[in-house]
């Protein structure tokens, strides 16, 4: 039989839900980012116990959604790998965080 | 509100994780451990190189915290506590500093004569300046085991007036217990946090 064509319209805010966020690495990722101001691979390795190529794969969607930028730059003489939310991540990220609010409120 | 809590506190611990280390424990203890010594033997050059391990804060941190658990810039407002913090510290410092040559000059009978008063209470006068330093930093940097440095450092120099013994010697092991904590602090980061593997 075909599906209904009768959507419930209180089932919305699960359909707008961001797809790339709504992936827990990602999140964690993301969620981690949001409280510093940057930060390097190894640090986002430690607190969301990615190994290295899944962040790897995880930063590159993330920076291809205009999530995060990724620069390398030199802290006492050393290359670092660091990570920046962008302010569109950071808008993306609370917009997510209320539209979860109101999911778990159906 | 619930979930701006959770964020702060997720900030909060990875603010703490840095301080996780016992870096700061152990070249805030070293230098009483070295000035105790100092007042023990008698001995300039434990004077001289008492403020020596505070050079060795950063360098350890570079070498021994980064590459374990990553390099993080904090916050706007999170650097801007940190930085008021080390502004504060600095000021402290230049505070006891001059303190300290007013005092001199006091025992020289330079510019006034604070000799009857500092003979008696010396001791817990810097007792009380050093453990003013160990809470400032508590308050200021969110490190609350620098409270109970603040009790260890004034303790030390208490004893060292109430009893008959040579103050250099509480003074020195209020310094070599901060120290020690620091050393077993930093004993359980290394085992918690080995460097990741290459790749």
């Amino acid at each position: 039989m075909p599906a209904s064509a009768d959507p419930n319209p209180r089932m919305e805010p699960i359909e707008n839900l961001d797809r790339v966020i709504h992936e827990p690495a990602r999140l964690k990722i993301l969620t981690q980012l949001y409280v510093v101001d940057s930060g390097d691979f190894t640090y986002l390795m430690r607190v969301t116990g990615l190994t290295r190529g899944n962040l790897s794969s995880h930063m590159t969607k993330l920076e291809e959604a205009g999530y995060i930028k990724i620069k390398k730059e030199f802290v006492d003489r050393k290359p670092l790998t660091m990570l920046r939310l962008t302010p569109d991540g950071r808008k993306a990220l609370e917009t997510y965080r209320k539209t979860m609010a109101k999911i778990i409120r159906i | 509100m619930a979930s701006e809590m959770d964020l702060k506190s997720i900030e909060r611990k990875t603010y703490l994780t840095f301080f996780e280390d016992g870096i700061a424990d152990i070249v805030a203890g070293l230098p009483i451990l070295l000035f105790g010594l100092g007042m023990t033997t008698d001995e300039s050059m434990f004077f001289i190189f008492a403020w020596m391990p505070l050079l060795l804060f950063w360098p350890l941190k570079q070498r021994i915290t980064y590459p374990r658990i990553g390099y993080v810039k904090f916050s706007p407002e999170r650097q801007k506590k940190i930085s008021k913090g080390f502004v504060l510290l600095l000021i402290a410092g230049t505070l006891s500093l001059l303190m300290g040559i007013v005092v001199f000059m006091g025992f020289e009978g330079l510019i006034f004569d604070l000799q009857g008063f500092m003979r008696e209470y010396s001791l817990l006068v810097f007792g009380a300046v050093l453990a003013g330093a160990y809470i400032l930093i508590a308050i200021l940097f969110e490190a609350k085991r620098f409270y109970i440095y603040g009790f260890f450092v004034f303790s030390g120099w208490l004893t060292g007036y109430l009893f008959d013994v040579n103050p250099g010697i509480p003074v020195a092991m209020s310094g070599a217990m901060i120290a020690i904590i620091g050393i077993g602090l930093l004993l359980r980061f290394l085992a918690k946090y080995p460097l990741p593997a290459e790749g």
